[in-house]
This record gives structure tokens, C-alpha cells and sequence, in this order.
């Protein structure tokens, strides 16, 4: 039996403080709208996945998430893996126009459950329009490096001076402070700087990393909860704050136990390959049927790709129709949530270039239709993605 | 005991905003009740502590199964505590089940079971839903209906199942996939469910948040899912060095391994001048990431040497140095001597029944954290 209050502390913490008093807590009864974060706004300033993952994440959960997108540098994810790429009619009939930058399959999936404008914030009006926005929002999410926003006349500090309690959430690979906090870095870079390489593959190797991005839906993760924390913070005191993020730390924390085997006894954890450490009989092996299963002790499973997933009727849930211009109807895999017994659906598809921008000026900004127009003729809103035709793929 | 509030040597506690009080901890005054074992539910646990919750473990009969888990082939030493135990449950207050206070002066209970384990109890989320009482959150491995709420080992199972590994591993017909290190699926899912609690409380009526590890193993690969099912291709596995950038993979060097950043055009300019050879760059053999990946082996050849003459960290200092990003390939040791980790605290002490221990002590910097050095607002 487990020894009561055999805790593990953390050293310089009071864990033995006394249950804290009640707090305050809407009553019952059922609610109406299952997308509790309904209401929260969050501007999002990113690029590639670890970044677009948290306004997917929190947009399904019903956050307002305003993406901004510039001409250039445009978001290089409308290049990836195109949807169609083993349909030669597909991509033939696209790849001469500007819907081919419309039709990647990897920027739709990452980018659901959001409103887009095109809007360049490089320059002194841009910066002033962003402001605007600032000033109506509770978060500003950035995956830039570190330096992006300050030489933007985007800190912390000028937000702030516009929305007092403004949250803002920037998450380069290694954080806003340390010092390789200036450092670029990719998910496989994560993977080494984070405890992920050490630990993968066979007993053989020395290290390994993946082409999967796995740090970036980490990242995104723990980065979300980075957001509801600030916001939860800021609802008790008043007051908003910056969250310094790092994929790194994150990815730490999903490999901690190297950590305490380290310091504790010394050594580094062995790679397990594909065994299940304690299982003596555990790996993958050939299936009867062709193919490959998992085994952990008698249980098995086969080893399914996403398709093998899809066809899986006990994994329907999982899954579902998207329909999208230019693409139509997509499958989508659903988020991770189910509430009150309902999954949490795509409430919008990802958007187009430039699809929200006066929607969003309009109701965010409070801009009128003159202005708007203005904005747009001196191309601080809107303009063209590049002609596919001149560019390099 | 010592309090909230000491910094560690070197670390000043932040103060609100000039007021000289010291920021409290974010989620300060939270009160959720753990009814989880294993890793998923605490890890939701512990992030939840590391933020400043008030978290109640009440561990199930026989004790947490994390406590005797091994992490690899080596057995737990007689009478010690599993690594993943001390990480999972730091930070919590752990009542025998006798003891608990009751649920309603809870705001969050998570647990770790399936419907028919709840059903008719006070966990019911039939019996939450129009109450008053705590966020149900359930964390399991294959979702709230299914019929077992899993076990530690069937991590290779659920990664077998959610479509996430089959890409993985070395290429070949004779390869098989190659399931990710720890435990991804369940860590993951910790995480999710922590996004959960947070979002769950702030709707009134929100009864129950069901998080499964398959589902947040499958939104973690999201891209895979993107690619097969918009697509309708499948992707051979590309082995340890990934074609999408070469120079990548885990390329070995003097004294263990780096991970080498070839995305961006500015990282290969970089690497042609760092390897002394600037005439790579322009060389049509290996001018794009495309052309590279069709002459790994070439490649290798010819930038093995430098990577072999040097450490990891002379390596990684081009890093700091330049626009190139590589990586070093930490191990755990690495990290606790790591100066980056140092600097961000992340690493912390636990006090443990085995004595003292460092390991992971927050997710990331914000204020009332404690003792963050910088870049907390």
C-alpha cells in the first residue's frame, strides 16, 4: 500500500500548505455551447507547425484566432506536400495558378479553425494597423526567432503600452532567454537538444532523429497550456504577462526521467528499440496477415499508417469531412477533445490567403470601409502570393 | 520546511510588477484531485503543480505501478522509486484514500478510467453533469468508451494502432517500424489533458473532458495525417538520416552525435563555408536539398572527416555563431551540465523518499514561476 503523504517534493516548495479556499465556480446546468473558450481572441503570428498548431488547437476549442500572413516572406508550408501530388490532373490543372499556394495539405491541416488576413506589419502603418488590433484581443502568439518582434516595435513592452493585459506567447525553438535563445532551430534540431535523439531507436546505435516533427506538436501542446495558464493568471490578478516558451524545455519534459536517471544513478537509459521496458516479450514483429503487429506480452495490434487508421471503423470518431475552395472536401483528423461526450468538430476550414483581412479590420479593428479600402491600395493589406510559375520547387 | 518563495542560489524571485510581493504562482488556488496512476494522468498532474496547483494524488490500491516501472533493461535497484515516478509526482500531496477530502472541494478531478469503471459513482459524468461539483477529466489509452483504460505497457500498442509509426524506421521491406522512445503517446496525452482542465473550466456546465492517448498521439503527427489522407500516398520509411535535409540525421562526431539543420538555404551557404570547402554551395551536385538527398552517401564522404575531428559543442558553436542551426545530442547527463537549462532553470531539485534528485521542475517561464533568471514579463 502506498505510504499516505510519501510525496515527492519539489525542493524550496511548500507543499504542505493547506488545501486553498474555494474558488469561484459558475453554476450547473447544461452548456449550450461546447467550445469553452468562446470569447478569447488571439492574434497569431506564425509560421510552419509548432506555432499554427496552438490556434488549431485553441481555435477548436472555439478561441477567435486571427492568423496574419505577409507576401514576404510568405508562410512556406503553402509549398509542402500538395494535396493531389499523385493526381497528375490535380496538379496540372493548379500548379500554373496562385490556388496551388492554396492547396497544400499540410498548411490546411495545421491551419483550421481560423480567420486570415494579409497584413504587413513590416513597416511603420503595417505596425500601426497590428497595434490596432492588439488592442482588442487577450493573446499574441509568435513562433519567430527571437529577435523578430523587438525589431518589429513589437515587444512585450509596446503591446502592453496598447492593451494593459495583453498575454503574449513567443515560442522560438530555444525560448526569449538563455543564451542560445537567439538560435534558430528545427524540430530534429529539438529532438537532439531535448533528450529525443539519445533515447531513439536501436541498442546498437548511438542516436537517432525522426522526419516526423514530433517537437513541434510538443511544442504546440505545452505551449497551448502556456496560453490558458497566462489567461488564467491574468483573470485572478489582472494582469497580463509574456510567457517565455521553449520547444526545448518542453521536450525535457517529455523525456525527464533520462534526467533523474542521470543524476540519480549515473548512467544514461538505454535504447529500447521497439520493446516495451518490463515486457519481457515485446517489439514488433511480422503479422500472420502480412504486414506488421505489435506485440506486448499476448495482446497485439496491427501497425496501421494514417490510411490504415482512417479505415479502422472503431477510429471513425477520429476523423471527418472538411469541405475547403479550391480543395473541396478533405478528410481531417478531429482534435483531441471530447466534451461532455462530443468530439470538438473543425469549425472552420484553414483560410485563404487574405480571405478575412477587411472582415476582421472591420469588426476587430473597428476600421470603416474607406480606411480599409486605403490600407489595401497602399498594399499594407492584401496583395499576391507569388506567381508559382516563377518559383523554385 | 521552507517556503514558496526562496529562489535558488543565484535566482531572485520576481516581484508584481514593483509591488514588492512576490508573484504568485499562476494557478495558484486551483485544487485538483488526482485519481490516475501511470504516466498520462499524473503528467497532467504534474504540469498542472509545476504551474502552481494545489494537486491531491490519492494513488490506487497496491500503489502507483510507476513506482516499480523500469525505464530500460536495467532493473530498479531494491526499495528505490522509479525515475518516471519522482518526475510524474512532484509537486503533489499524496493522501491514502481514507483521507481524501471530498469531491466537491475540488475544482478538477482527474482520472484514469473507462465509463464502466465510473458508472453509478460518484465519478458518473452523468452524476457531475448539473451539479456543482469538480471538471471531470478522464485520460486513458484508447478514449472513455473503450473497454480497459490501459496500462503503462501499452504505449507500443496504442502507437501500433493511432497510424503514427508506420513511417518510421530504417527502409527497407525487412525493416520494421520503429516505435518513438519513453513513453510519447502518454506524455502527450498528459499535456493534452492539462490544455483540457484549463479550457474545461472556463465554460459553467462543462461536466467532462475526455482525452485518449491514441487521440493526442494522432493530432501530435498531424502532418502524417495531412500527407496520407489529403494525398493518398503512402510514405516509405526514411531512415536515421532524413532526406528532407541533408546533411541531417544523427551524424556522429568526436565525442557523440549532432543533428545538423539543412532546411534553409542559408544553413547549407553556412556548412560550405564552416566545412572549408565554399565551393559545395555552388556545386550542382549538391546545391539543393533535393539534389543532396539523391547523394547522402556522396555527401558523407566528403564532410565526414570535419564532423569526426570535432565535439559536439565546437559544432554547436557555429550555432551560436552564425545562421546555421544544428544541434547537439543532449543525453540526460548533458542536460544537467547543459548552460542553457541552467540559465532558464528548467532543471530543478526534488525532495523524493530517495533523497534528493534534479529533473524538470516547469514547462516553460511566465510570472510567479518560480525563480525564473529572465524573460518573464
Amino acid at each position: 500500500m502506498p505510504v499516505a503523504d510519501q510525496r515527492v517534493r519539489v525542493t524550496g516548495e511548500d507543499g504542505g500548505a493547506a488545501m486553498p479556499e474555494e474558488r469561484p465556480r459558475a453554476g450547473g446546468g447544461r452548456a449550450v455551447d461546447r467550445r469553452p473558450l468562446a470569447g478569447l481572441r488571439m492574434l497569431e503570428l506564425t509560421v510552419a507547425w509548432a506555432g499554427p498548431f496552438v490556434g488549431n488547437l485553441l481555435g477548436a476549442l472555439g478561441m477567435d484566432v486571427l492568423r496574419i500572413e505577409t507576401v514576404r516572406p510568405f508562410e512556406g508550408y503553402r509549398l509542402l506536400r500538395l494535396h493531389g501530388d499523385s493526381d497528375p490532373d490535380f496538379v496540372a490543372a493548379l500548379s500554373d495558378s496562385r490556388d496551388w499556394l492554396e492547396a497544400s495539405n499540410l498548411f490546411c491541416s495545421v491551419n483550421r479553425n481560423k480567420r486570415g488576413l494579409a497584413l504587413d506589419v513590416g513597416g511603420a502603418a503595417g505596425r500601426e494597423v497590428f497595434l490596432d488590433l492588439v488592442r482588442n484581443v487577450d493573446v499574441v502568439l509568435c513562433n519567430f526567432t527571437e529577435r523578430v518582434m523587438p525589431n518589429l516595435g513589437l515587444s512585450y513592452e509596446e503591446l502592453r503600452a496598447v492593451n494593459d493585459d495583453i498575454v503574449l506567447l513567443r515560442m522560438p525553438a530555444f525560448g526569449t532567454s538563455g543564451p542560445y535563445a537567439h538560435c534558430a532551430g528545427y524540430a530534429l534540431v529539438v529532438e537532439a537538444m531535448g533528450g529525443f535523439a539519445a533515447r531513439w531507436g536501436y541498442p546498437e546505435e548511438g542516436a537517432r532523429v525522426s522526419d516526423t516533427y514530433w517537437p513541434d506538436s510538443v511544442a504546440g501542446t505545452h505551449a497551448a497550456l502556456g496560453v490558458l495558464t497566462a489567461l488564467e493568471r491574468r483573470d485572478r490578478t489582472g494582469q497580463g504577462c509574456e510567457v517565455d516558451f521553449s520547444h526545448m524545455d518542453a521536450m525535457w519534459c517529455q523525456m525527464a526521467e533520462s534526467i533523474v536517471v542521470a543524476d540519480r544513478d549515473g548512467r544514461d537509459i538505454g535504447r529500447m528499440g521497439n520493446r516495451e521496458p518490463g515486457v519481457d516479450e515485446s517489439g514488433i514483429e511480422r503479422a500472420p496477415g502480412g504486414g506488421w503487429q505489435a506485440r506486448v506480452g499476448g495482446r497485439t495490434e496491427p501497425v496501421v499508417d494514417a490510411l490504415g487508421a482512417w479505415r479502422n471503423p472503431e477510429l471513425a470518431h477520429r476523423f471527418e469531412t472538411v469541405r475547403r475552395a479550391v480543395v473541396g472536401e478533405v478528410v481531417e483528423l478531429r482534435t483531441p477533445f471530447v466534451i461532455d461526450g462530443a468530439p470538438t468538430t473543425t469549425r472552420r476550414p484553414a483560410p485563404l490567403f487574405d480571405e478575412h483581412s477587411d472582415e476582421v479590420l472591420r469588426e476587430v479593428a473597428g476600421y470603416d470601409p474607406t480606411r480599409i479600402e486605403a490600407l489595401r491600395a497602399s498594399k499594407i493589406i492584401g496583395g499576391e502570393l507569388p506567381d508559382p510559375k516563377t518559383m523554385k520547387r | 520546511m521552507s517556503t514558496d518563495d526562496t529562489p535558488p542560489p543565484g535566482a531572485a524571485a520576481r516581484t508584481d510588477h514593483g509591488t514588492g510581493r512576490p508573484d504568485p504562482a499562476p494557478l495558484a488556488g486551483l485544487r485538483v484531485l488526482e485519481l490516475a496512476a501511470g504516466i498520462a494522468g499524473p503528467y497532467a498532474g504534474r504540469l498542472l503543480a509545476m504551474l502552481g496547483a494545489t494537486v491531491v494524488k490519492v494513488e490506487p490500491a497496491g500503489g502507483d505501478p510507476a513506482r516499480r516501472q523500469p525505464v530500460d533493461d536495467v532493473p530498479l535497484a531494491a526499495g528505490s522509486t522509479s525515475p518516471l515516478y519522482l518526475h510524474l509526482n512532484a509537486g503533489k500531496r499524496n493522501v491514502a484514500a481514507a483521507d481524501r477530502p471530498p469531491l466537491d472541494a475540488f475544482d478538477v478531478v482527474l482520472v484514469d478510467r473507462v465509463r464502466r469503471q465510473v458508472a453509478g459513482t460518484e465519478l458518473d459524468p452523468e452524476r457531475l453533469r448539473g451539479a456543482d461539483g469538480p471538471l471531470l477529466v478522464t485520460v486513458t489509452a484508447w478514449g472513455f468508451d473503450a473497454d480497459e483504460p490501459g496500462t503503462i505497457a501499452d504505449e507500443l500498442l496504442v502507437q501500433a494502432r493511432s497510424g503514427c509509426i508506420a513511417a518510421t524506421g530504417n527502409a527497407g521491406p525487412d525493416e520494421p517500424p520503429l516505435r518513438l522512445p519513453g513513453w510519447q503517446a502518454q506524455y502527450q496525452a498528459g499535456a493534452t489533458a492539462a490544455v483540457g482542465v484549463l479550457a474545461g473550466l472556463r465554460l459553467p456546465g462543462v461536466a467532462h473532458v475526455d482525452v485518449s492517448w491514441l487521440a493526442a498521439m494522432q493530432v501530435g503527427m498531424e502532418l502524417e495525417f495531412a500527407d496520407r489522407l489529403f494525398a493518398g500516398r503512402s510514405r516509405p520509411p526514411a531512415g536515421p538520416f532524413p532526406p528532407a535535409g541533408f546533411p541531417g540525421g544523427a551524424l556522429p562526431c568526436r565525442d557523440g552525435f549532432v543533428c545538423p539543420g539543412s532546411f534553409r538555404d542559408v544553413d547549407w551557404e553556412m556548412q560550405s563555408i564552416f566545412y572549408g570547402m565554399p565551393e559545395l554551395y555552388a556545386d550542382e551536385r549538391f546545391a539543393t536539398r533535393a539534389a543532396r538527398a539523391q547523394r547522402v552517401e556522396e555527401l558523407w564522404s566528403i564532410i565526414e572527416p570535419w564532423y569526426r575531428e570535432r565535439t559536439k559543442r565546437e559544432i554547436f558553436q557555429y550555432c551560436l555563431d552564425s545562421p546555421w542551426t544544428v544541434g547537439m545530442v543532449l543525453t540526460g547527463a548533458d542536460a544537467l551540465q547543459d548552460e542553457h537549462l541552467a540559465a532558464r532553470a528548467t532543471i530543478g531539485l526534488l525532495d523524493t523518499p530517495d533523497g534528493t534528485v534534479r529533473a524538470p521542475v516547469r514547462p516553460f517561464l511566465l510570472p510567479g514561476c518560480r525563480w525564473p533568471t529572465s524573460g518573464c514579463g
